[in-house]
Order: structure tokens, then C-alpha cells, then sequence
């Protein structure tokens, strides 16, 4: 009686297989690499149906197939300016019809209200944030100016601690089943109570792991008790916005809690695709010809990861619009393509998207003689900075590249296997 | 192979430029266990296409103490021989961590090559940028062209490119304990060299069991004859050659570990400046690191002095030549002066008396060093000593300082790290076939 249920049941989904929603990664002018993180996420959850958008791609309607939009880390000033008032719109509708927004950091900070040019395109949350000079005595104001911060007007937003915060769960909500959670932060908003906003979690407290910018009890005064994850409705979607990174691949309670939330999306918008057969069957590549590809593609990971390896002992950091990057970011971007890589060659029918791969090995070919020049250039002069704009856009199309293909193939996979295994 | 293995061995062919991959069998390694268990099978298998057989024991690059130990197996061209020179230093270290465990080298380039070994891929590479340069330039240049200083290079200087008898691969700038002319062997290839470099992780099985057998016998290890000495200056007296300490002791600057080795068995002279300084050195490396305990004692009974000596040492490096080679071949045609000495580098030739009879590299000092292992120590008890620690990859000069480090131990630590089931039956039968 089983066989016969399974065997119907792989005969008449056959064609249309019901994926989870498909899910957007922003990659885009801003993002660093911390979306990279999300990666990680979707990939234990077994969510495949992943795409990179750019603010091109968000330009260009991108969002409209997609039930979640991840929003990470980086410079927020650089994603406001490159999606402009059109892609604020464009934002606006997905949420408005029912799409999730999930910004962490960079991505919090995005559609909090603000006055300044750009940012005030997306002013989808009122609420304030503790973390701006305005709301400084002079004392402190001079004080906190010698901390990380960023100019913001007249004003500045800054930045008292980085590494571990405690964080406690409120109105209801758990991490894992947990009530307090520890989480990274680096940068990410600490937000003042609002009418316009659910909270989520509150800044309760530090750990030996946090690292003061600041006094402890200036650092205090800006966090404790203000409000970290809030929750904020749309139409008829929803927004998550959490100051610290709930997705950095070292707090396993706080990804928890961000699979959760994503889950639950999924559960509500049940999506049924057809069997994805669109791409140019004439552009697959498999076999000897995929291995040699891939063979090229590792040979150029190696290289890089192996200049790279010694270049976070450099005491440089270079600003790429309002983000400092440092060379171990580098190896943070040719490592996570690496473990996905294994990952790829150990499959034994792979058939990928051949322009796709041809990109990866170019970029990464490029990739390998410009942290050649960077590293030798740091030598001899003690900083690089000209080719890092560069270096860095290319490890964020590099990685976006890689993982549509890896996706795909994932992709493939599932749809590979008879329904019910 | 799923433990203590990178499960690949590169089978790269010279004549062809085509290299191909293969799996670790596991049931080579029960068979085998490792190091020259499996270099002289490799060898054996592929031994119609004149081999060089580069490769790591099963311990190399673990936390196991003195597990520093890469292996180069051929046939000598001096013993006509196959033989195994022992690659110290990190250079056993980052072949394992390159992503292979052993590589076959057969066939002759037309042109002169190098192989660029990275995480897991073999390049043959175009050999014009190093080739006519001597071994401290080319791993400067490799070094420089892949844009690494961590890059460990097995290197052939202009002794190997002319296919001097008496040619050694060295180690990056130093010499190494090939005494069986490999070197002419890497130049008759037109191989200028062998770059390693890797990043790759190694599984343990039972990693809290291997790691606690470890740590105990660090502490045992510590506790050991060789415990209050450090040097290559050291090892001589112990040996029953003469004492050499007051010797050198004035150009004595540091002492160096090969990876994860308790014995520095390397010491760092300076030569161009003073050995006393404080501040750190304005010259790139301003002297030498003495490798090879019978190159400089060589040059002492010469009757050079220890600065002589050890500037004598730096130009073999350099030219790639064995010091033990140049040493006898200059006493016996009254050659003591060192320019007069360096001026017979190019067409050195000649019949060495002191030259390795066994398997095993003569590099390592023929008897116990500083402990006592209890029983016979005759060239038996040698042999069988350096064919455990070039199965295991155990630095074979600590081997000799160790008897702590057992071949129980090791077989313990083995079966900790893979769950194979070693035995010492298993290890003596593959000692007799590596000796066969």
C-alpha cells in the first residue's frame, strides 16, 4: 500500500514540485560580506531556491518572485544611493503584498526613518536610535567622536562595543527556547521604544568576550535596555530588523531563531513552481569538461587563499565608502566559495551552467593578481589602496556567482529524487 | 583512505605534462601504513619510468611529537640504490597539507619545469624564471611569483640543473639529508623544483583519544635525556666525534625546531653580523642555518675555522651540492682553502668512502643520540629505528633521542588517529619488504 501511495504521489507532482518560496540574498552596492553568513543559513535549511539581487536586479522587478529578502551587513549609505527612490518603492511594494524583510545591521538601519539624503527614501520604521551623537552631552560627544563612528550630518552614529552582547528575548518571544541569547555586534542599531515597532529582544547586558569602545558606562548608558530585534508590519508583509547579526555562523541559537522566523514565511506562502527547466540546456557543462572547469576554478581559490592567508598579520584596513574593509575579510570570501566548492566536487553527476562557471574562473583569475599586487604593494609601502574597490566587488560577484550555480545545482538535485525519500 | 589522509596521491608525469589524481587505498594502508611503506610500493609500481617518489608518513603534520617527517624515495645515482632522503624543516609538513599525501614524479620535461603543489592541485609550470638561478634566488623567486613566504620548496641549485653526482635537493635555503643525489636526479627531469602549500584539515578518528596520547607523551618526551641540551652543536660529542660546542659557540644566534619537533636539531649562525644583537637584522638572513651535523664537521676536520666552516656550508647551499661530498672530495685532494674549496663546486667528481650503505640517509647520526635505548644499537637497530620513524613520519635525528617515542607508541597513536588495527607484525613486515 506504501509503494503504490509513493509511486502515485511521483507520478503526478513530477512537473511541479513544491520548492520553499524562493529567497533573496542582497548583494548589491553597500552589502560587505556578511550576507555571505546567510549562505550558510539557508544552506542547513535546505532552502534552495536562493537568488543574489543586486540593485539592478531590484530595479529590474527581482523582487516580485521572491517571499523573503535578507538584507546583512555593510555600508548603508552605499545600499540607499544605489536602490534610490525607485528601489525604495519597488521595497516598499514587496513588503506591502506580503514579502519579508530581514536586515541585520547595515540592513536595520536601512528602513529606520531618517532625514539624511538617500536614507530618507526609506523611512518604513519611525524609530529612533540611541547610538547617534545627538544624544550626547559635549563631554561625551567629544568623548565618543574618538570612537568608531560614522558621520551622519551635523551628527555622527557611533559605536561602543563590538563582539558579544547579551540580549534578552521579549513580549513572548525565545531564541532556541532560550529566553537570553548572546549575539555579535558590529555596528548594528540600538533602537529607542516606538509605537511603530514590536520589540523583539532588548540589550540586557556584556560578556568577557565584548570588546569596549568606550567606557563601560557610556557603553551602558547607549545599550542597556534599548531595544536590538523589533518587529515592525507592513501591509501585508512583514519587517525584521535585528541590530546585532543573528546570522553570523558562530551563535547557532540566534540562527535558530532566524530559521524560525523564515520557516514560518514559508509555511504561510506555500509556492509551487514548475520543474525548473528554463536555463539554455546547450550552456550545461558536465563531465571531464566540468571537472577540468572546476580543477581551474580551485587552482585560483588556492592561489588567493594562499596570498591571502598571511595578510590579515597587516595592520591596514582600507574605507570603501563608509565601510572599513581588512584583508582577512578576503579570506572570509575565497573560504566560504572553498567549503562550498568541496561540497560540488564531491557530487558525482554534477551539469552546471557553463557562461556561469567561465565567469567564476575569469573573475577568480583576476581576483588572484590583484591581492597579488595589494599584498606586495602593503610590503613595500606599507598600505594599498587603489585596487581594493576593485578586489572587493569582485569577491562579492565572484561569491554571488558561485552560489547561483551551487544553489542550482541543489536545486537539481531535490528535484532528482523520487518524491518521499 | 578517510583519516589522518588527504586520500590523494598525484601521479604527474614530466614527459606529458599530465597529471592525474588517485585515491589513498585504504587497504594499501593497512598493508603499508605509510611513509616509505608506500613510497617504495609507488616506486616499485611506476619503477620503469625512473620515479621520484615524494610522499609523507602516516603521522606527518599531526600533533604526534617530531611528526615533521616528508620523505624523498628514488634511486640514488650514487648507490644505484633505492634509497630515502628525509625532508625536515616544515617541508614534510606542507606536502601533506598540500592537499596530497604522496606524489610520483615520472618521466623527463623537455624543457625545465617546476610543480606548484596548492591545496589539493598539481601545476607544472614554465621553469624560466628560476631556472639558472642558484637555491636561494629560486625560492626567493617562487616565493615572490605565488605571493607567500610560507611556501615550502624542495630546490635544486646549479649542481642539480648540471647533473652533478653529488646535486641535493635542499629545502628552501638549507641543506637537507640527501646524500644519494637526488638532486642530479630533479635536474636530469629538468625539475627546478617542487613549491608546497596547502591549507587543508586532516581528521582524526578518535581525535580527544589522539590528542590526550599526545599530550602525555610530549611530557614524558620532555622529560628525556636530551632534555637540558639544544643545538646541532650538541649532537657530535654525543656521538663520539669530537666536541664542537666551544667551536662554534661564537657564532651561535638561535636554535630551530623542524615542525613540532621537541629537539632543535637546526642552529642559526651568524656570519655577516654580530651574534649578540639585540635588534632585529637589517640583512636579509646574515648567516646560516646549519642542517647537516657531517657537512660541518667535515669542513672542521679541514681545519677551517667555524666561521669558514659555516660560510663554506652557505655556498653548497647555494649551489645546491652536498657539504659531505665537498668536504671529503677537498681533503683528499688537499683542498683547504675555502675560495679553493667553492672554485671545485662546478665538475666536482670523485669516490666517496663515507656514503650510505642501508636504505636510510646517513644524515642521521648512526647511533643513539644523548638517551639510551637499552640492548643492541649495532647498524641493525639503526636501520630498523629510521625505517619506524620514515613510516610514521618521525623526525629520524629525534628518533635517535627518543627512546620514549616507541614503536608501540606510534602503532598506539596510529590506531587512535585511523581505527586500522596496526600491529607490530603489521610493522615489521613492512619493514622487511621496504628493506627487501
Amino acid at each position: 500500500m506504501a509503494f503504490k501511495n509513493s509511486s502515485m504521489s511521483l507520478i503526478s507532482t513530477r512537473d511541479h514540485l513544491p520548492y520553499p518560496s524562493p529567497i533573496g540574498i542582497y548583494t548589491g552596492s553597500g552589502a560587505s560580506h556578511s550576507w555571505l553568513w546567510f549562505v550558510g543559513i539557508l544552506d542547513r535549511m535546505g532552502f534552495y531556491n536562493v537568488h543574489f539581487v543586486d540593485e539592478k536586479d531590484i530595479l529590474s522587478n527581482a523582487l516580485e518572485p521572491l517571499s523573503v529578502l535578507l538584507m546583512s551587513g555593510g555600508d548603508t549609505f552605499a545600499i540607499a544611493e544605489g536602490l534610490g527612490a525607485e528601489g525604495s518603492n519597488k521595497l516598499r511594494s514587496f513588503i506591502n503584498r506580503g514579502g519579508l524583510y530581514i536586515g541585520t545591521c547595515a540592513g536595520a538601519y536601512l528602513p529606520l526613518k531618517s532625514s539624511m539624503d538617500s536614507l530618507n527614501q526609506f523611512n518604513f520604521i519611525n524609530v529612533k536610535i540611541s547610538n547617534i551623537s545627538r544624544r550626547l552631552s559635549e563631554p561625551e560627544r567629544h568623548s565618543f567622536q574618538k570612537a568608531a563612528c560614522n558621520s551622519y550630518g551635523c551628527d555622527f552614529v557611533f559605536h561602543v562595543v563590538r563582539e558579544d552582547v547579551v540580549l534578552e528575548m521579549v513580549n513572548g518571544f525565545q531564541a532556541d527556547g532560550k529566553k537570553e541569547v548572546i549575539a555579535p555586534l558590529y555596528g548594528g542599531p540600538s533602537m529607542l521604544p516606538s509605537e511603530d515597532i514590536e520589540p523583539i529582544a532588548t540589550y540586557k547586558g556584556f560578556t568577557r568576550k565584548t570588546k569596549f569602545l568606550v567606557k563601560k558606562e557610556l557603553a551602558e548608558k547607549t545599550l542597556i535596555g534599548n531595544i536590538a530585534v523589533a518587529k515592525k508590519s507592513m501591509g501585508k508583509g512583514h519587517l525584521y530588523i535585528f541590530g546585532p547579526h543573528f546570522e553570523h555562523p558562530y551563535y547557532p541559537s540566534c540562527n535558530l531563531f532566524l530559521e524560525e522566523i523564515i520557516r514560518k514565511e514559508q509555511n504561510g506562502r506555500p509556492h509551487y513552481s514548475k520543474k525548473d527547466s528554463s536555463e539554455d540546456l546547450q550552456n550545461r557543462i558536465k563531465g571531464k569538461a566540468l571537472r577540468e572547469l572546476l580543477k581551474d576554478l580551485k587552482r585560483e581559490l588556492s592561489n588567493t587563499r594562499i596570498m591571502a592567508s598571511g595578510m590579515s598579520d597587516f595592520s591596514v584596513s582600507w574605507l570603501i565608502g563608509n565601510k572599513y574593509y581588512e584583508p582577512e575579510k578576503i579570506s572570509v570570501f575565497i573560504n566560504t566559495v572553498w567549503d562550498k566548492m568541496k561540497v560540488l566536487e564531491s557530487m558525482p553527476y554534477l551539469e552546471v551552467n557553463r557562461t556561469l562557471l567561465l565567469q567564476c574562473v575569469e573573475i577568480s583569475k583576476e581576483i588572484t593578481k590583484d591581492v597579488k599586487i595589494i599584498k606586495s604593494e602593503i610590503k613595500e609601502r606599507g598600505d594599498a589602496t587603489s585596487l581594493t574597490s576593485k578586489l572587493f566587488l569582485n569577491l562579492k560577484t565572484l561569491s554571488s556567482h558561485f552560489f547561483k550555480l551551487y544553489f542550482k545545482v541543489k536545486r537539481d538535485q531535490l528535484q532528482d529524487q523520487p518524491l518521499g525519500e | 583512505m578517510e583519516y589522518l589522509s588527504t586520500n590523494k596521491i598525484a601521479i604527474i608525469d614530466l614527459a606529458t605534462s599530465k597529471i592525474t589524481d588517485q585515491e589513498v587505498d585504504e587497504d594499501l594502508v593497512r598493508e603499508k601504513i605509510g611513509g616509505v611503506g608506500i613510497t617504495t610500493a609507488l616506486y616499485e609500481q611506476y619503477q620503469s619510468e625512473d620515479p621520484i617518489v615524494l610522499g609523507t608518513g602516516l603521522l606527518t603534520g599531526t600533533l604526534a611529537p617530531a611528526s615533521a617527517l616528508g620523505m624523498i624515495t628514488a634511486k640514488s645515482p650514487l648507490t644505484g640504490k633505492v634509497c630515502h632522503a628525509p625532508l625536515t624543516l616544515y617541508a614534510g609538513l606542507e606536502l601533506k597539507y598540500s592537499g596530497f599525501d604522496y606524489l610520483v614524479i615520472k618521466g623527463s620535461s623537455k624543457k625545465p619545469v617546476y610543480l606548484w603543489i596548492h591545496d589539493g592541485v598539481a601545476d607544472i609550470s614554465d621553469a624560466k624564471d628560476v631556472w639558472g638561478k642558484d637555491v636561494w634566488a629560486s625560492t626567493d623567486t617562487i616565493r615572490e611569483l605565488m605571493g607567500d613566504s610560507l611556501i615550502q620548496v624542495l630546490v635544486i641549485g646549479k649542481a642539480g640543473e648540471s647533473e652533478s653526482d653529488f646535486a641535493q635537493v635542499c629545502i628552501n635555503y638549507w641543506a637537507s639529508g640527501d646524500r644519494w643525489g637526488f638532486g642530479k636526479l630533479f635536474g636530469r627531469k629538468k625539475l627546478k623544483l617542487v613549491a608546497l602549500r596547502g591549507m587543508s584539515l586532516l581528521e582524526v578518528l578518535d581525535a580527544e583519544g589522539f590528542v590526550k596520547q599526545c599530550k602525555e607523551l610530549l611530557s614524558t618526551l620532555k622529560a628525556g635525556a636530551f632534555a637540558d641540551k639544544k643545538g646541532i652543536e650538541e649532537i657530535p660529542a654525543a656521538i663520539g666525534e669530537e666536541d664542537i660546542q666551544k667551536w662554534l659557540a661564537p657564532l651561535v644566534h638561535r636554535h630551530q625546531s623542524c615542525f613540532n619537533t621537541p629537539f632543535p636539531t637546526n642552529t642559526f649562525v651568524f656570519l655577516d653580523e654580530d651574534p649578540g644583537l639585540l635588534k632585529e637584522s637589517e640583512k636579509d638572513e646574515p648567516g646560516f642555518l646549519i642542517t647537516d651535523v657531517y657537512g660541518l664537521l667535515g669542513f672542521k676536520k679541514l681545519g677551517l675555522s667555524a666561521a669558514d666552516a659555516c660560510a663554506l656550508l652557505r655556498e653548497c647551499a647555494r649551489y645546491g651540492i652536498d657539504a659531505v661530498a665537498v668536504a671529503e672530495l677537498s681533503q683528499k685532494a688537499g683542498k683547504k682553502k675555502p675560495d679553493e674549496i667553492k672554485k671545485s663546486f662546478s665538475g666536482l667528481k670523485g669516490t666517496l668512502e663515507n656514503i650510505g650503505k642501508g636504505r636510510f640517509s646517513p644524515w642521521s647520526p648512526p647511533k643513539p643520540i644523548f638517551a639510551n635505548f637499552g640492548g643492541s644499537q649495532d647498524a641493525q637497530w639503526w636501520e630498523r629505528r629510521q625505517a619506524v620513524a620514515y613510516i610514521f613520519g618521525i623526525h629520524p635525528i629525534f628518533a635517535l633521542m627518543s627512546p620514549e617515542l616507541s614503536e608501540e607508541k606510534l602503532i598506539e597513536l596510529a590506531n587512535l588517529g585511523t581505527g586500522l588495527g596496526f600491529t607490530s607484525e603489521i610493522l615489521d613486515k613492512v619493514i622487511a619488504d621496504i628493506s627487501k
